[in-house]
């Protein structure tokens, strides 16, 4: 048996049999929870055997070969599966406690088997076509809130960019080609670069391509929103770096990181800016998103000193805090309150467990102190200040505009007001999981060397990138 | 003027054949045949789904077609003269690259001219269709054929699925 087909082709193969049941909400949502933590533990447990003559008894064939390409894990990207199962996990627990549609329990597995078979397609210039595929499977599951709402505006315009990012990764992925053995000419290097730019700016909502971002999260379901966007952000961070990765020309091409650095730069200012003049909380998320998408090709940008390391801690931060903040929107919603700022006055009477982890998810994606977000982000924003002090001054600003916003739902929500709203709303389960999502998020923040050990693991597979 | 759903559909088709005609230059029978067969099982899916439900014939205004007509007109004399330009940068015959971008520009133009989702979702197929004509004689790989093959059908189911879904909702409502 080969590693694509256990984490590949098995989740496929599961998440039909699971639309089968799909009539069974508790049942899809217990199996697709139970599935996704198998994936993940069989994931750091089961071996892979590279070599024919390893001595051990059993482990997974590294590759598969579908219509003559080859999709190939190797030992290193076992914490990369790890974590696209460990999410969808946790993702699948979140919806779970609110009784989402079972469809999005179904689509979440699909999707990462799906990520997971961009991450190991072989040449991988393939993965843009199976993100595409990604954003055409959660067309459905984005639209059972928008439908209602007759609002699709938002998601056409996500399909649109989505759509339009594929030509432009697989030219700048025909272009760079040769360049794995072969140097590539300065005037092919500089076209491509300007290919792959178009590409990711199209499908990482880079600005100013993120206008459908917050269109789409306010006629989406939080959790829907957030875990949609994520996983296709990440699975094609990870392919940008992939790209830096094996093609050495680009890797060591000067324009790259500057460039990479003043688009994450506006990100970070103009996605802070925007978060502190938004009015309601779907808003609030897809500008945070934006926030983290920012500060992870900052990451990026210090590729030659910290960067790698830098990238993988901050996604790992991001998704827990994300995770918890659109668990805790909609867990709100769910029970009668709106998404406006209005709407969420005194809510700690009646949620105070929700309520604590959005602020603490909150506050965690600018970096306070505390946080698992804090220390990621001091380290970098003095790698930031080797290359200029202006680039720390604009991170500052934007981290501090998100603040604002932060400071801005803390004050709403811990106000005085309605004190006829007494008595908590929530149940045992949904307590736990904010007590158990918010303790990870402080302890990741108090000691941050476990989760630091993790991230390095993360990005073993990126050895050019770590030299 | 009048927008028809069947007209357009059947455009859409004999688009679809004329990209087959095209591929069929650079790649093989077999292979290009997926791309034809795909195609028009996208149009069926379109035609099955949506056709009981897209009743209505959208009435533009006389400038509307004409500032349409023109901007396509425009567009496509810009790229019929600067197509050659792009020779040095993919090395293809310069039919495919001036076919390719005329599909693929004027489908990003109906992208900005049109709102309802319906003339999106054509939009989207036939981007999709004028990228093909470009990438076909780069790369012609069976995978690559499959994948894009699942492109058009899916595009043209999950379109239509939120299509129906959105406009039974509109039908409900009083």
């Amino acid at each position: 048996m080969s590693a694509p087909f256990v984490w590949v082709i098995l989740p496929i193969f599961f998440s039909f049999i699971l639309y089968i049941l799909r009539k069974n909400q508790p049942v899809v949502g217990i199996l697709s929870i139970g599935l996704s933590f198998l994936l993940f533990a069989s994931s750091l447990t089961i071996p892979i055997q590279e070599n024919v003559g390893e001595n051990s008894r059993f482990g997974l064939n590294p590759s598969l070969t579908i219509l003559g390409r080859e999709f190939l894990l190797i030992s290193a990207d076992k914490y990369l599966i790890a974590l696209f199962y460990l999410l969808v996990t946790l993702w699948n627990t979140a919806s779970f406690l609110l009784e989402i549609d079972p469809l999005f329990f179904i689509f979440s597995i699909a999707s990462s088997a799906l990520a997971v078979a961009a991450y190991s397609v072989t040449p991988f210039i393939y993965a843009s076509l199976l993100i595409g595929f990604i954003s055409i499977l959660a067309m459905p599951v984005l639209s059972s809130y928008s439908s209602k709402q007759g609002n699709v505006s938002g998601l056409f315009r996500f399909f649109s960019y989505q759509l339009l990012s594929i030509p432009f990764l697989l030219l700048a992925g025909w272009f760079l080609a040769g360049g794995e053995i072969a140097p590539v000419a300065e005037q092919e290097l500089i076209q491509a670069s300007v290919l792959l730019g178009l590409g990711f700016a199209f499908m990482l909502a880079f600005f100013p391509f993120h206008i459908w971002t917050p269109i789409l999260a306010d006629a989406s379901i939080p959790i829907h929103f957030s875990f949609i966007t994520r996983l296709i952000f990440q699975i094609g961070f990870f392919l940008l770096l992939k790209f830096i990765n094996n093609f050495s020309w680009l890797r060591e091409f000067q324009v790259i990181y500057p460039a990479l650095r003043v688009i994450g730069l506006v990100m970070v200012v103009i996605s802070g800016m925007w978060s502190f003049f938004a009015m309601n909380l779907r808003k609030i998320i897809a500008y945070y998103v934006l926030l983290n998408n920012g500060l992870l090709i900052l990451a990026i940008s210090t590729i030659p000193e910290k960067g790698p390391l830098l990238f993988s801690i901050i996604l790992l931060t991001g998704n827990l805090s994300l995770i918890g903040i659109s668990w805790a929107a909609q867990n709100i919603s769910k029970y009668g309150r709106g998404f406006s700022l209005d709407q969420i006055i005194g809510l700690y009477k009646k949620f105070p467990f929700t309520v604590i982890i959005f602020i603490i998810g909150l506050f965690s994606l600018w970096g306070s102190p505390l946080t698992a977000g804090f220390w990621p982000l001091q380290f970098l924003i003095s790698s930031l200040n080797t290359y200029s002090a202006s680039f720390v001054v604009f991170t500052l600003l934007g981290l501090l505009f998100a603040a604002m916003t932060s400071m801005r739902v803390l004050f709403r929500v811990f106000s005085p007001e309605r004190p006829n709203e007494m008595g908590s709303k929530e149940s045992l389960p949904v307590k736990i999981f904010s007590i158990f999502l918010s303790l990870i998020i402080i302890l990741m923040g108090i000691f941050p060397k476990f989760a630091t050990i993790y991230a390095m693991e993360l990005i073993q597979p990126f050895g050019m990138l770590l030299k | 003027m009048e927008f028809s759903f069947k007209s357009n559909l059947m455009l859409l088709a004999i688009l679809y054949l004329m990209t087959f005609l095209m591929v069929l230059q650079v790649w093989p029978i077999a292979l290009a045949s997926v791309k034809l067969i795909s195609g028009w099982m996208a149009v069926l899916v379109l035609g099955i789904m949506l056709s009981e439900k897209i009743n209505t014939n959208g009435k533009l205004l006389g400038t509307a077609i004409s500032f349409r007509i023109i901007s396509a007109l425009l567009f496509s004399i810009f790229i019929y003269l600067f197509a050659p330009e792009l020779l040095f940068l993919i090395p293809i015959d310069i039919e495919f690259i001036i076919l390719g971008l005329q599909i693929f520009f004027l489908s990003i133009l109906a992208l900005g001219f049109f709102t309802s989702p319906i003339q999106q979702l054509f939009a989207w197929l036939t981007l999709l269709m004028g990228f093909e004509v470009i990438y076909s004689p780069l790369e012609g790989s069976a995978l690559l054929a499959a994948i894009l093959a699942l492109f058009h059908i899916g595009i043209a189911l999950v379109g239509s699925y939120v299509i129906l879904t959105t406009q039974s909702l509109e039908e409900s409502q009083p």
